[in-house]
């Protein structure tokens, strides 16, 4: 579905340089800081700005040469562009029958009704949670094959990232042919919900590893400055000095479960990743 | 594009208060200025009204999601240039049957040729200023592309002045070609006209297509 190949895109004082590969049915997050370059590649994927480098393929094209019958395959929602908000969702789901030959109407107008959205109030006067619900609620009732999210829970809290996860795990149980790319820096948010999580920071990729290995064989190990030194250093990824001693993640969690009993292990969520990976030493 | 369409109409006309207002401000300047002011009136202000369609999209980062959907640069330029003649078109019908309609209050004759005459003059010339407009708008925003527009109207009205100036000088040279474009059929002489203006309007929406194209949102 998305081919990128040393994707690279220049900025005055900012480079972006990825990989990745979204083949069907594969929910992929990208993790990482703000300003770390999640949004530039969606931008990327979307034909929304020039490549200076590599190749972008979404169905096996170049995104900036997709047909209109093309783009009716994707779904949208980013973080800080949407529908005029001067519009309101009556009218949003009139420009959307009119533009997607597979929009779902009655399940968009059945949604917004669930979702507390008021068909007739301009977006405008909508809280931050509403605008976010319907901008994902759009990307989600256009039966796409391809869901592209830039950031759709930043902002909200916990509840209504909540329903909105909801409604992706359920759009998801009833396609699961649909392919996914989901940015997020909330990772925890992504836990439960992706396959694979590309990370990336300063505009490079740095990890691209299955969800279920992270959270099986990535641990945290927490040691005083007397037990370091005898770790295995080739199995530490990051190490980071602090207070008490180091803080070390590693990829081998059951070898050090093993061989060094007594080491305080911790299991290693996405967010323990990206502090670690983007703020370690080593 | 028929989505396009309906997301305009519904930004254009979304305060039908003001609408009303300006619908008023028109029946009364016909009624008390000359009727046919009813039809430059009325191209103008739907003009306007649909322009700002171009601002609204714009407003509030509103363009990468709008170039997301299932349309492309090309298809957004079409929309906006057919909209906006609509639009015009529309604003020329009313202004028509305001101009009527103010002369039938005031028990003037109705010269229904020259309020047509008007609006078939009136409507390219705006229709052409708009087609400017959009193409600037989107080279440099709402806000500077007002500030570009003065300058171009300040360098008409400089030719302008300029030309009057020199009348006495110019009128003699070209007494000879005004006399020959006298002396060619009124068809002809419209004829070149329009072709003269499909000609700008085509060439100010391939650029407005190219400014589009190049745009990174």
């Amino acid at each position: 579905m998305i081919e990128i190949a040393d994707l690279v895109k220049k900025y005055k004082d900012f480079e972006l340089n990825v990989s990745l590969s979204i083949p069907e049915g594969r929910i992929s997050g990208l993790i990482g800081k703000n300003g770390a370059g999640k949004s530039t590649t969606i931008k990327a994927i979307l034909g929304l700005i020039r490549k200076d480098g590599g190749s972008v393929k979404v169905f096996g094209k170049d995104p900036r040469k997709l047909t209109g019958e093309e783009k009716q395959k994707i779904g949208v929602a980013l973080a800080e562009s949407g529908f005029s908000g001067y519009l309101n969702a009556d009218v949003v789901a009139k420009i959307l029958k009119n533009m997607y030959a597979r929009f779902d109407e009655a399940l968009f107008r059945k949604r917004c009704d669930e979702f507390r959205l008021p068909l007739n109030k301009p977006i405008r006067e909508f809280s931050t949670g509403m605008k976010a619900k319907l901008r994902v609620l759009t990307a989600l009732s256009v039966n796409a094959e391809l869901l592209v999210l830039d950031e759709p829970t930043a902002g909200l809290d916990v509840e209504a990232r909540n329903e909105i996860l909801d409604m992706l795990r359920k759009y998801m149980e009833e396609r699961p042919e649909t392919s996914v790319l989901i940015s997020s820096h909330i990772s925890s948010d992504l836990e439960n919900l992706c396959d694979d999580v590309y990370l990336i920071d300063g505009g490079k990729l740095i990890l691209h590893e299955d969800t279920d290995v992270i959270l099986s064989q990535y641990a945290v190990l927490k040691c005083d400055e007397e037990t370091y030194p005898m770790l295995d250093q080739n199995y530490l990824l990051k190490t980071v000095k602090e207070k008490f001693g180091y803080r070390c993640l590693t990829k081998e969690k059951q070898f050090f479960q093993e061989n060094y009993p007594g080491l305080v292990i911790e299991r290693a969520g996405i967010d323990d990743l990206i502090l670690m990976l983007t703020g370690g030493k080593k | 594009m028929k989505g396009l369409f309906i997301k305009d109409f519904f930004l254009a006309f979304r305060n039908s208060r003001s609408l009303l207002i300006f619908t008023f401000i028109c029946l009364v300047m016909s009624l008390s200025m000359d009727p046919v002011f009813g039809v430059g009136y009325g191209i103008l202000l739907m003009g306007t009204l649909a322009l700002g369609t171009l601002t609204y999209d714009e407003y509030d980062n509103g363009f990468p999601f709008l170039m997301s959907l299932p349309i492309n640069a090309r298809t957004y330029i079409r929309e906006k240039f057919l909209f906006c003649f609509l639009a015009e078109m529309i604003g020329a019908a009313a202004g028509v049957l305001f101009s009527l309609l103010a002369s039938l209050i005031r028990k003037q004759p109705i010269v229904l040729e020259d309020y047509l005459s008007f609006a078939a003059g009136m409507l390219p010339a705006l229709y052409l200023m708009q087609s400017l407009m959009i193409a600037l708008q989107l080279k440099f925003g709402a806000e500077k592309s007002r500030l570009v527009m003065m300058i171009v109207y300040g360098g008409f009205a400089g030719i302008a002045i300029f030309v009057g100036s020199m009348k006495d000088q110019l009128l003699p040279k070209l007494s000879g070609t005004i006399a020959f474009l006298q002396g060619q059929p009124a068809l002809l002489l419209l004829g070149t006209l329009l072709l003269i203006f499909l000609l700008l309007v085509g060439l100010l929406y391939i650029v407005s297509v190219k400014i589009m194209e190049n745009k990174e949102f």
